[in-house]
């Protein structure tokens, strides 16, 4: 996961600082020098926050999918129609239309904060961006839970079947605690699941 | 990566599925269904069908354990997956985890009913009188005062009146979640 947010915040980064010199050209909005620091603020804003996700989803997929290398080769114009074939299932596209509109809205983003942050335009505030990713992110990356975790809350809701079963179910209560084990266990599953 | 995006999934379809009391039938409840536990003697299949009807007609959804069991289940899915998504299951204490049980929601009343007959009247089902009480599955008071109905003599040799005027009075004891 560390691995992932440095790479995504990398990204990040990247994808500003290309963008530096178009930043110039862009309408820019007046912002108070007097506001608060500019990650804060970059970390509040809802475009930046959509931004930062889609890359993130982005580059979780290309490493899942170890697509990275015919990503790379989409923007050099050199990928061959089996090679787009895999990266736009890899990463979840229906179509080539599909993808290239996600990449566009990703670049709209992209100015729109631009325009918002005109400071992004200076490279020495990439350690502002780089905060304000973590920041962003830690709100849609959560640490991994263990199985232990989802066992002891499994326990618990098992307990909630013998006192369920001993009130209600007297007359089967063996049949009972079946059914409600079974619902416990599949109730729980994506927990499970989902751990590390 | 993966997991957060079945994990946000997740969290887009609970807040679709946990709105209502928007059953498989796809009537609209306002209060949570009803099961009924005869919890000593069962009565004839005759008596049960009449309960589950009558109480339908009440705008009540009565269901069978089964049905308590997949809200049940879809209830411990959705605590759980609160917990994971908000990252208070790292490393939760066994302290803490005891108390998931009781933080569950009750997905559904139970009323529980023991029926009292007449033992000396073998060839009718006299209802002598019942004893019953409202619950919850998961339980969430274990000292449930229990409460009884003795039928007026009027119409005590038809067991169908006593569970109607029973139910009624069940009903309209303002019990029901």
């Amino acid at each position: 996961m560390k691995k992932l947010l440095t790479i995504g915040g990398v990204l990040l980064i990247l994808s500003f600082l290309a963008l530096t010199a178009n930043a110039k050209s862009h309408p820019v909005k007046s912002t108070s020098p007097f506001t608060n620091d500019l990650s804060d603020r970059l970390a509040a804003d809802k475009d930046f926050q959509e931004f930062s996700y889609s890359i993130y989803q982005l580059v979780g997929k290309l490493q899942a999918t170890k697509t990275g290398i015919i990503f790379q080769k989409y923007f050099q114009h050199s990928i061959s129609d089996v090679e787009l074939s895999t990266l736009l299932s890899s990463l979840n596209f229906s179509s080539k239309d599909e993808f290239t509109m996600f990449i566009r809205k990703t670049i709209l983003l992209k100015s729109e904060i631009v325009c918002k942050f005109p400071e992004l335009a200076n490279s020495n505030n990439k350690l502002f961006v780089e905060s304000a990713a973590k920041k962003t992110s830690a709100n849609f990356v959560k640490p991994i839970h263990t199985t232990g975790d989802c066992w002891v809350l499994f326990l618990s809701a098992l307990s909630a079947c013998t006192q369920g079963c001993a009130i209600y179910y007297p007359s089967d209560w063996e049949a009972c605690i079946d059914w409600c084990y079974g619902s416990v266990i599949a109730g729980s599953g994506l927990c499970f699941l989902l751990a590390d | 990566m993966n997991k957060i995006i079945l994990a946000l999934s997740f969290i887009i379809s609970m807040g679709m599925t946990n709105m209502s009391f928007e059953r498989v039938s796809g009537k609209r409840y306002s209060k949570l269904p009803l099961f009924i536990a005869y919890v000593k003697k069962q009565p004839p299949d005759s008596i049960q069908d009449f309960m589950k009807i009558y109480l339908t007609t009440k705008q009540i959804e009565v269901i069978t354990w089964k049905g308590v069991m997949e809200l049940f289940q879809n209830e411990i899915q959705v605590e759980m997956m609160s917990l994971v998504t908000s990252g208070k299951i790292n490393n939760i204490t066994e302290a803490k985890a005891s108390q998931f049980s009781n933080s569950l929601r009750p997905v559904s009343n139970i009323l529980a009913m023991n029926i009292f007959t007449d033992t000396l009247n073998q060839s009718n089902y006299i209802i002598d009188s019942i004893e019953w009480y409202i619950g919850s599955m998961p339980v969430k008071d274990t000292n449930q005062v229990k409460i009884k109905f003795y039928p007026g003599n009027e119409n005590k040799a038809n067991p169908y009146f006593v569970l109607r005027s029973f139910s009624d009075w069940v009903v309209s004891s303002g019990l029901l979640k």
